[in-house]
């Protein structure tokens, strides 16, 4: 086939690109993997008995609201990777303070505990649970997320599929804080973290499979 | 690149993303012969010269399957040179070499290169064998026989829409054939 011939192809295959469509592609993502990542909670943890109540603590604000900042700022570093030719620069910032404000609220938290408390916090059953929990909420969507980002044309795609995980964990999060008891950062924040940066590694490790275009 | 080349491939392209199909056209033309000097120059470094033309129909076809991810409001220079790039790379993975090809020199040197079409290339045809019908049988009206989707609607006795559907389903199976020709 002749260069010109393929021109007159693609012209005939021209429909008009709606300028939302990445948007809107992230966001069915984000809908979709929050629905399922709740339905998963629901059906194989249960939501916590107290959860009338402690919605109206400072503790279950400050994990909802760290997993809603991990979200928006993990979405915007996602769609800009998605897009060749754009560097992402200031929007790393988004998902760094998140992260920074934790790491320094555990850090203080433990500081400012009894002696001996404090280590335990960290470590007592850190390996356990938690942070798995959150990896298995968040494979439904990290699969939503990467399937959505198939039309897109990311240039580093390990990194791009990285962040995909990252906002997967920071779903499962939202999802998972309606469940988790826990009161002070020394036991979530570490926790949580580590429940982010496992879907991450996950999607860093596929994203080259997957994405590639 | 220059300022003026900027503007017309931003508006050629804003226009056919809006669902103009002649703007469109007009800016897969414009960009060929640049696409083609880029390829020709880098083929021509790795002694790959008689792949120059299918990487420019490799590129062309990603700049179409791809075209939902240029955000209008920045400059489609950069955009074009990261899918060129990217090409480029696949590419000289095939000839099984690994190289750097930095961005920068894509985006600031495009060379222009017009030529009265070269030989029908390789690739795409041994691609093109590989589809089933109806997607080879719309790609061949279409492209072959220079009829337009309604045209061929009408022969196949399908609906438009349903030419569309399968006709942009050829374009991905072929690139995705080209990529897996690159393992």
């Amino acid at each position: 086939m002749k260069t010109k011939q393929l021109i007159e192809l693609l012209t005939e295959c021209s429909t008009p690109i709606g300028p939302r469509y990445v948007r809107n592609r992230f966001a069915a993502a984000i809908v979709g993997g929050l629905l399922m990542c709740t339905l998963l909670l629901v059906a194989l943890l249960g939501v916590r008995s107290d959860i009338s109540s402690a919605m109206t603590t400072a503790a279950f604000w400050s994990k909802s609201l760290f997993g809603l900042f991990m979200l928006t700022g993990g979405v915007l570093v996602a769609a800009q990777l998605s897009k060749p030719g754009q560097a992402v620069r200031g929007a790393w910032f988004g998902v760094i303070s998140p992260i920074a404000v934790v790491a320094v609220g555990l850090i203080v938290d433990v500081k400012n505990s009894p002696d001996g408390t404090a280590w335990r916090l960290l470590s007592d059953q850190l390996w356990r649970r938690c942070p798995l929990d959150i990896a298995l909420l968040s494979i439904p969507a990290l699969a939503a997320l990467l399937h959505a980002m198939k039309p897109f044309a990311p240039t580093k795609l390990a990194v791009a599929g990285g962040v995909a995980g990252l906002v997967a964990g920071s779903i499962a999060v939202l999802a998972y804080s309606l469940r988790c008891p826990e009161v002070q950062m020394a036991f979530w924040g570490g926790r949580y973290l580590l429940g982010i940066a496992i879907p991450s590694a996950i999607g860093c490790i596929i994203g080259p499979r997957f994405l590639r275009w | 690149m220059t300022d003026s080349l900027e503007v017309t491939w931003s508006t050629l392209l804003a226009q056919g993303n809006d669902g103009n199909s002649h703007a469109y056209k007009r800016f897969l033309e414009s960009v060929t012969p640049y696409l083609r000097g880029l390829a020709r120059y880098h083929c021509s470094q790795f002694r790959a010269s008689a792949d120059a033309e299918d990487v420019v129909q490799e590129i062309l076809l990603a700049i179409h399957l791809k075209r939902s991810t240029w955000d209008c409001r920045r400059p489609v220079g950069p955009w074009i040179s990261a899918i060129a790039r990217n090409k480029l790379i696949d590419l000289m993975r095939r000839r099984g070499r690994r190289v750097e090809v930095p961005i920068d020199e894509v985006i600031d040197s495009l060379p222009y290169e017009d030529c009265i079409d070269p030989t029908v290339t390789p690739s795409i045809e041994s691609l093109l064998r590989q589809l089933a019908s109806p997607q080879k049988d719309i790609v061949e009206l279409i492209s072959l026989e220079g009829h337009t989707v309604r045209d061929a609607a009408q022969q196949l006795g399908m609906s438009e829409g349903s030419v569309r559907v399968a006709l942009h389903r050829a374009l991905k199976t072929l690139a995705d054939l080209y990529r897996r020709s690159s393992k």
